[in-house]
């Protein structure tokens, strides 16, 4: 599902004191099963993008069209079936969790669908796997797991529903580094077995180029680029500026090409840097 | 969807209303109120009514905002009317089937809303007017005056101004556990009043949750913080009043004595009233 932001505009508490633009002429296409990064600082508008992308707030001006289709002049019924092509998880989504057992939670948004019993069961295993969850954990209270755990069963509700589109706002917030990479390990595993188009908010540079086919970078609800992860972090003075800056390891990189111009410029990774020093130092050695 | 409550919802102007002492605004609402059911004829009720309008001009807030807190009340007006207008005894003016409609009736119907009107407009002036931290200052003043209150008086609007704090923090948290059940295909709006209860407990369960863990996490950081209230505690701001506050007595005078006054002038009033 190729999802066209055009021209998205949204001011918060408009005509108060309190009024705050969030988002400013924002235009964008993402292409079916595009992983995207979405990235920017606190208040840049990241959270109220994503919100308008299945509908949920609604904008001052401009639209949101999925497969072509106006999201928000629809009719209420073909809005809400629209909204269950996009997938959105929020931030601190185990925060959400409200059902007596793990199994019954999952299950909360593919019954809203009004599945039938045995695709909802099917459904709802294949989530908790896919999250790299026990099967153990479907009898239990979601109150009694670890944080990393709640949010997994959180994640595994918005998987189970099974969108075209899945949004994820800063999954890794609050996680220990071990936790951040499986979540991150399994959303990309969602990304590559259910050809899921996925769009990952996120603040970390480091998270976001290991994954992502392009990058979106928002400063102060303004688009500020729009494309791969090398081009963006080719301009790592504009990104320094907006209060980000590009994976740790390019710096180094980027000194290292000072003696070794034959080291490429478009190593975001730790393991291509090593690959790529090994290949230019090395010569077969161990270094 | 909680932008319509106005109640504990401070509007930032920097009026000569806004900068009065919160103990000189807490009494004066009180007595705004007290002589709203003092005024016995329409006259006083005009008097308060421009009185009012005089004082959210002067606050600089917008009417809108002033209004929208009554909103919430108009199902109670329509009701009170309704009611005063078929059940009060008196002379008959009109006959729909069994139901009388008296000119005493209407007389008290429309009283009773314009009395309800300026009531919510009243205060919803105070509080837009007065920043949450400042009203609980002045409670807690004004609850150490209350004779067996002084040992509680601090705990009290402690309390106080937890709760009002906190608002807006649950109001948010509310907005966003709605947001995050939509978009799992959550349908508060639909089916009835059964269907509509039990879509309530997706947002209620994790509402309580956090609720309970955000006390707890407070608690945990004044303890941690040796907090004791009350007792030898001095503030940083101290309340005080200045020559402001003296000139809204003085004009809360003269309008206590002109509300007064319109009761007892023969002044003359059209029909269902005189």
């Amino acid at each position: 599902m190729a999802l066209e932001i055009k021209q998205l505009s949204h001011i918060y508490s408009k005509g108060s004191p309190f009024e705050s633009v969030a988002l400013k002429d924002i235009d964008a296409v993402i292409e079916t099963g595009e992983f995207i990064g979405l990235i920017g600082h606190t208040g840049s508008g990241k959270s109220t993008l994503i919100q308008h992308l299945n509908g949920i707030l609604k904008p001052t001006s401009g639209t949101v069209c999925i497969d072509g289709k106006d999201v928000f002049a629809q009719k209420k019924k073909d809005m809400i079936a629209l909204r269950h092509a996009v997938g959105l998880v929020f931030q601190y989504p185990e925060h959400q969790l409200f059902e007596e057992t793990v199994y019954k939670d999952v299950a909360f948004g593919p019954k809203n669908l009004k599945l039938d019993e045995k695709t909802i069961d099917r459904r709802v295993r294949d989530a908790v796997t896919l999250v790299g969850l026990p099967e153990t954990v479907l009898d239990k209270s979601p109150f009694s797991l670890s944080g990393g755990q709640m949010r997994r069963v959180a994640i595994a509700g918005v998987v189970a529903m099974e969108p075209q589109i899945l949004i994820l706002d800063e999954p890794t917030a609050g996680l220990d580094p071990h936790g951040r990479d499986e979540i991150l390990r399994e959303i990309k595993k969602l990304h590559a077995e259910k050809k899921m188009t996925v769009i990952l908010v996120s603040h970390s540079m480091e998270d976001i180029s290991r994954i992502a086919d392009r990058i979106l970078v928002l400063h102060q609800g303004e688009k500020v680029f729009f494309d791969t992860p090398a081009a963006v972090f080719r301009e790592v003075e504009t990104l320094e500026k907006i209060g980000l800056a590009a994976p740790e390891i390019s710096y180094l990189i980027k000194r290292l090409r000072v003696k070794y111009p034959e080291i490429p410029d478009d190593i975001f990774t730790v393991e291509d840097a090593a690959a790529a020093i090994d290949h230019v130092l090395g010569g077969g050695r161990r270094v | 969807m909680f932008k319509d409550i106005t109640i504990g919802q401070y509007y930032p102007t920097g009026s000569v209303i806004h900068r009065l002492d919160p103990r000189t605004k807490l009494l004066l609402t009180f007595g705004f109120i007290v002589l709203l059911f003092v005024a016995r004829n329409l006259w006083g009720y005009l008097v308060a009514a421009v009185f009012i309008t005089v004082v959210v001009l002067v606050s600089k807030i917008p009417f809108s905002y002033v209004l929208r807190g009554l909103k919430g009340i108009i199902f109670i007006i329509c009701l009170t009317m309704i009611l005063n207008v078929f059940m009060t005894p008196g002379e008959a003016v009109a006959k729909i089937g069994f139901l009388t409609i008296t000119k005493e009736g209407i007389a008290v119907s429309v009283y009773m809303a314009v009395r309800l009107i300026l009531l919510v407009a009243g205060t919803s002036v105070m509080t837009l007017a007065t920043t949450p931290m400042d009203l609980t200052d002045g409670m807690e003043y004004g609850l150490r005056l209350i004779p067996g209150f002084k040992r509680f008086a601090h705990e009290l609007s402690m309390m106080m101004s937890i709760a009002l704090r906190f608002i807006p923090t649950l109001m948010e948290e509310t907005d966003k556990i709605i947001k995050a059940q939509k978009a799992r295909g959550a349908d508060f709006e639909s089916g009835n009043l059964v269907a509509r209860a039990k879509a309530l407990v997706p947002i209620m369960v994790p509402l309580f949750v956090s609720a309970f863990r955000r006390a707890d996490e407070l608690a945990t950081a004044m303890e941690a913080r040796c907090y004791r209230g009350g007792e030898n505690r001095t503030r940083m701001k101290v309340l005080k009043m200045t020559s402001l506050d003296a000139w809204a007595f003085v004009v809360f005078a003269l309008f206590t004595v002109v509300i007064i006054a319109m009761n007892h002038l023969p002044l003359p009033l059209p029909f269902p009233f005189n």
